[in-house]
């Protein structure tokens, strides 16, 4: 499908119809917020939230298949943009499912409806971020999503640690945020241009046929990395997400942990493969060394915690390692430099994509089930896990699936997604695919003590106390849902959705000779 | 038509599933109205199968399901049934069942009943799988199902130590045997690309294509495996132990049924051995000794199952030495009979065991005859046919194996092995004329006023009869000679190859018969030496048809085998007569076998052979690995890892250290150290 920019006569609203939904969304809960009565917030906030992202993810299939950019390529709905959003509007679902009666028992919080609205504009930059075109856009979008996440950390605002995590998230964030920003100014200053197409037009004949860069390059190649490293938490990039992670009330730990790394990998392979894809070379390696670095460090400091939700913020860091793999091995011989009609996608960034669906189910999962426990008033200890399989059999076996598969144990979807990145590592046929994958493998081993520590506590000590019983429903729905798909999508649809996930990569090569064509 | 094929092996697996699941809380003491009446319709449906197949003699096939696919290599679930198929579905339904109907009595009030209850039908649908099979994949898989459920039942009794050793020790010795058949089969594989037996891709049909190294490699190796299941030499230790197990399993499984698919293996896949001299031989070979060492044996031993245990391994060494003399039918009727003879020789014993309250010794019985009629006269006709005396099941199939050597176009092995089955032949129906007199005749050696025998249950006593006829009758199936009805039913299995055993005997007995000097190739040795020793068995050899034996030489085998075993009869009711006490017993075991009592009470000493040669090193070496190798470098070295991440990971942890300035700095640093490099390795910034 060719992208002629020029003709288009004016913006191409009917093209961002699930983004629309969900600003439609912030507006209608921030109205309600304000003039609706006290009473009824909780209720019929939760269900407008509920209505209006599952609206929007049914929009997504009118973005399906179109490939199409508007405001002048600002905003691009291409496969990845549908995929990810995909991803995003899930874990936003399951955000909502797992965090509503959690935050309106909360103690010392801000009131539900800012809850509601913080979450939908966070969701929405995220999104925006995921259809970005234009260097602008990546960072109004990454921006609009961490500034809401920052306030939500903070969202219990009487907890001293709440409001200590948020601070530091938020300070280290801007300090990240500016070197992006940095980052992003040299990349305009050496290409001229802020569009992605265009900046990779520019880069093909800048850096054709030299074996060194121009330093301004490989300072604006260094500098995004470090601003979008931070972004996705890793190492040593990372510091923040103990504290933040740790101090958040748990549903938005369980929020923080997938939507903003979401966002966060929307921008770097927007940034990297389509924007940067002809310094492929001078990037692989550093994010290789830095997935590698990554997963290690993550692996290593989970085994020390007896926390678990602090465990949890370290093993997604050793996650963010794994899906950086993916992005490590990317090597589409297709794209810019090369003409011929490329077929298959990358695997490398199919691996990832997908990676990225898997970890938001088990992820988010875990975490609500973490919360699921402190709503019946147990601790975050590993001693609060004793025991549960005898008392809360059906909390246990959740707690497992979800463990088993951030373990990657097969059937899960966490086998699957793990798999899926060895394998495009290995296919890689370098030394470093190679290097990684083996590194994949044995940190797994490394993380299945952590996780199988909790397992073994829930299922082979002595309960402590017996638990207060509590009515969640829509937690309770959330979880077996999750459960059920960590279960199942491992084996079921996941040709679909790997399919899905690889549309973006195979068009990738398609739009670029068109524009590079034009 | 076929399309029922697929219900004979589920049955028995549905009487599994449900009693296996259902039998410790809903069904206990009810598990035989599950399991009898599936394996009956099993039997109803073999049956079937049989009349099918006697009508249009192509095989039956049913496909279920494709099991492997791996691109151009696919291993499919097809159900085969062809008339060897057939024969071996009818004896394993028939005794399956009977043997069922036989447990109900014996395992009468035992705990683990429905357990018993389970194994027993998962085993005959292993079994049933195994020889409906249609590759050899699907076959070993069944192989090791029958070879599982086999484990379980003798260690039925598990608490018992002697029970789970044996269960263990026959399930170690059969790892011997499965190896070389895991082998057998990939090497298979590697050479035809195809484990299906049949059809143009199959291996059969592309057997006389390969090298005769490989085909000898392939086929030694499948014997390997026949060796293990079917008991033979040097694999044959672990059938006597495992007469641990309830008596009824050693009927089925140890007799009957399993033992004997080692047997079917080879006959299956005897387009392969046909093509290798030396593989043959070496069958040959290995049953003829089997079959004399194992009825030296059974000549002093004093538990009543383990005489039959012995004398069963000598029969299925006279199978496998059919099998090696290439008289492949011949092989598969004395599998049919023995099935029927050994399987009541095994029940009987059950119900004299049964009826002396677990006594086993026959130093300790006597005179039961005056106790327990049916089991006595019964047993008696097993133990004519078992000695292969005239009109029973035993002679017809023996006297063929015998006969079948020496005409076979394998010489001079075929005679010398003939020979060693003539001199077997005595010497079984020494043993269990030896066995029968001191069990039901002679005086009773147990104190009468405190144990008293009875006759067993009719639930017991009518399988009895029921196998009774068949071990009188069944022998007729091949009568005449050569020429009965199972040779003309088994007929297209054996003759559809191009490479014809039989017909090379012919045509190598004509070129003999004619003393023109015209010798096959392979066979002029073999025909010098029996022109020195046979001329009078091969008088008349203008053969009429391929199969077909002279009269003469079968009567002249038939007598001379008959004085055998009737010799032999007539010396152990002799010899035994008025044994009045155990020590007397063993005076005439001891003059009867001279010197060499120890050596034969000891069962050749192969145990302690084995014990010294393997058993001893292996477990010296395992000691080594484990203590020196396994503790001291695996384990630590693992834990080593271990302890060295977890300290490794409480350093890591106090970075941290929850201070701001302090992240900032890190990801300044980072930063920092990242743009260095860069600019210093891949920048033209300093070039």
């Amino acid at each position: 499908m060719l992208v002629e920019l020029s003709n288009l006569p004016g913006p191409d609203w009917g093209l961002m119809l699930p983004q629309l939904a969900v600003f439609g969304l912030a507006l209608v809960l921030l109205f309600g917020d304000a003039f609706m009565a006290r009473a009824q917030h909780f209720r019929v906030l939760t269900g407008v939230s509920l209505v209006g992202y599952g609206l929007a993810t049914a929009l997504l299939w009118t973005q399906d298949g179109r490939n199409e950019a508007t405001f002048f390529g600002l905003f691009r709905a291409d496969g990845l943009t549908v995929f990810l959003s995909l991803v995003i509007l899930v874990a936003a679902l399951l955000t909502v499912m797992v965090s509503a009666s959690y935050v309106d028992r909360l103690e010392g919080r801000m009131p539900i409806g800012e809850f509601y609205v913080l979450l939908a504009f966070s969701v929405l930059g995220a999104l925006m971020v995921a259809a970005a075109g234009d260097l602008v856009m990546i960072f109004v979008g990454i921006e609009l999503s961490s500034l809401a996440t920052y306030i939500l950390t903070a969202f219990a605002k009487r907890r001293l640690g709440a409001v200590e995590g948020a601070l530091k998230y938020f300070l280290l964030g801007i300090f990240a945020s500016a070197i992006l920003v940095y980052g992003m100014a040299w990349i305009y200053g050496a290409t001229g241009t802020t569009d992605l197409d265009g900046i990779a037009r520019a880069l093909q004949t800048a850096t054709a046929g030299d074996e060194f860069l121009e330093p301004s390059l490989l300072l604006a190649l260094l500098l995004t990395i470090v601003g979008l490293g931070f972004k996705m938490a890793a190492v040593p990039f990372h510091f923040w997400t103990p504290d933040a992670y740790d101090g958040a009330a748990t549903p938005v730990t369980a929020f923080m942990s997938v939507v903003p790394k979401a966002a966060a990998f929307a921008a770097t392979i927007r940034l990297l493969v389509q924007a940067l894809g002809p310094m492929r070379d001078d990037w692989l390696n550093l994010i290789a060394v830095l997935a590698f670095v990554t997963m290690a460090f993550g692996n290593v400091v989970a085994v020390a915690q007896r926390n678990v939700k602090r465990m949890l913020a370290y093993s997604s860091i050793a996650h963010t390692g794994y899906m950086m793999v993916g992005l490590a091995v990317y090597r589409q011989q297709g794209g810019f430099d090369v003409g011929g009609g490329a077929t298959g996608g990358d695997q490398g960034v199919t691996s990832l994509l997908y990676y990225i669906l898997a970890y938001t189910v088990m992820n988010i999962g875990a975490f609500a089930v973490v919360a699921w426990l402190q709503h019946r008033g147990r601790g975050l200890t590993l001693d609060d896990f004793a025991g549960l399989a005898s008392t809360q059999p059906l909390a246990a076996a959740a707690m497992t699936v979800f463990l088993l598969s951030l373990m990657g144990i097969p059937p899960t979807i966490g086998f699957r997604a793990k798999y899926e990145v060895i394998l495009a590592a290995i296919n890689a046929d370098t030394a470093a695919g190679l290097a990684l994958a083996i590194s994949i493998v044995v940190l797994s081993a490394v993380s299945a003590f952590y996780y199988l520590r909790v397992v073994a506590v829930m299922y082979f000590d002595e309960p402590a106390r017996t638990p207060r019983t509590e009515s969640t429903p829509l937690l309770n729905v959330g979880i077996g849902a999750m459960a059920v798909a960590t279960l199942l999508l491992g084996v079921f649809f996941s040709g679909q959705l790997i399919d899905l996930a690889d549309r973006w990569s195979r068009a990738l090569t398609v739009v670029a000779q068109a524009g590079g064509g034009g | 038509m076929e399309s029922y094929l697929f219900l004979i092996p589920l049955l028995p697996l549905a009487a599994f599933a449900v009693n296996i699941l259902l039998g410790r809380g809903v069904i206990r003491d009810k598990a035989h109205w599950v399991a009898a009446p599936a394996v009956f319709g099993s039997w109803l449906l073999s049956i079937l199968v049989l009349l099918d197949l006697r009508e249009n003699e192509e095989p039956l096939r049913q496909h279920l399901f494709r099991w492997i696919p791996a691109g151009d290599f696919h291993v499919d679930v097809t159900l085969f049934a062809d008339q060897l198929t057939a024969v071996m579905l009818l004896v394993v339904t028939t005794v399956g069942f009977l043997v069922h109907v036989y447990s109900v009595g014996y395992m009468h009030g035992d705990g683990g009943y429905y357990r018993f209850f389970s194994y027993l039908p998962l085993f005959v649908f292993s079994m049933l799988m195994l020889v409906l099979a249609d590759n050899f994949l699907l076959l070993f898989v069944f192989w090791e199902g029958v070879g599982l459920c086999s484990y379980f039942l003798i260690g039925f009794w598990f608490k018992r130590r002697s029970a789970a050793n044996a269960a263990k020790k026959a399930f170690i010795v059969n790892r011997i045997g499965d190896l070389g058949f895991g082998l057998g089969i990939m090497w298979t594989f590697w050479t035809f690309g195809s484990i299906a037996f049949y059809g143009e891709e199959g291996v059969f049909a592309r057997a006389g294509e390969i090298g005769t190294g490989t085909i000898t490699g392939i086929a030694l190796l499948l014997f390997l495996g026949a060796c293990g299941k079917s008991a033979q030499f040097p694999l044959h230790v672990w059938l006597p132990d495992a007469m641990e197990g309830p008596t009824p399993v050693s009927a089925l499984i140890h007799a009957a049924t399993m033992v004997t698919a080692g047997i079917y293996l080879v006959a299956r896949a005897h387009p392969i051995f046909e093509q290798s001299e030396a593989a043959m031989l070496v069958v040959a070979i290995i049953g003829a000794f089997t079959a004399f060492m194992a009825a030296t044996i059974a000549l002093v031993q004093n538990d009543i199952k383990r005489v039959v245990a012995y004398s069963t391994l000598s029969q299925l060494g006279y199978m496998a030495f059919a099998l090696g003399t290439g008289a492949w039918v011949a092989a598969l009727f004395h599998l049919m009979t023995h099935a029927f003879f050994k399987g009541l020789l095994f029940l009987g014993c059950g119900s004299v065991i049964h009826g002396m309250h677990e006594e086993q010794d026959i130093r300790n019985m006597g005179g039961l005859r005056r106790f327990m009629p049916v089991t006595t006269w019964t047993f008696f006709a097993a133990s004519l046919a078992n000695a292969g005396l005239i009109p029973f099941a035993g002679f017809w199939s023996k006297d063929e194996i015998i006969v079948g050597g020496w005409i076979s176009d394998y010489q001079p092995i075929g005679r010398i092995v003939a020979v060693v089955g003539l001199v077997s032949a005595f010497l079984t129906a020494l043993y269990m004329f030896r066995l029968f007199t001191l069990v039901f005749f002679t005086r009773s050696r147990f104190d009468e006023a405190h144990l008293h025998p009875h006759e067993s249950p009719p639930s017991m006593a009518l399988p009895l009869l029921a196998l009774a006829v068949p071990t009188v009758l069944i022998g007729f199936v091949g009568f005449p000679p050569e020429d009965g009805p199972l040779h003309h039913f088994l007929e297209p299995v054996f003759a559809d190859e191009g490479i014809e055993p039989e017909g090379g005997e012919v045509a190598s007995l004509v070129a003999f018969g004619q003393e023109d000097g015209h010798e096959p190739a392979g066979g002029d040795e073999g025909t010098a030496e029996g022109g020195a020793t046979g001329a009078a068995a091969d008088a008349d050899h203008a053969a009429e048809g391929e199969h077909h034996v002279s009269t003469a030489t079968t009567v002249t085998f038939g007598a001379i085998s008959t004085a055998a075993a009737l010799g032999g009869l007539l010396l152990g009711v002799v010899a035994y007569r008025g044994a009045g006490s155990a020590a007397e017993i063993v005076a005439r075991d001891r003059a009867l076998t001279r010197g060499l009592y120890p050596f034969l009470l000891n069962k050749w000493r192969w145990d302690e052979l084995y014990g010294r040669l393997f058993v001893r090193p292996l477990s010296d070496l395992s000691t080594f690995l484990w203590r020196v190798v396994d503790i001291g470098i695996i384990d630590a070295t693992v834990n080593g890892v271990a302890t060295g991440i977890g300290a490794f990971s409480q350093r890591l942890r106090h970075v941290q250290t929850g201070l701001v300035t302090n992240y900032a700095l890190a990801i300044a640093l980072g930063m920092v150290v990242m743009v260095g490099v860069y600019l210093g390795l891949f920048s033209n910034l300093f070039r």
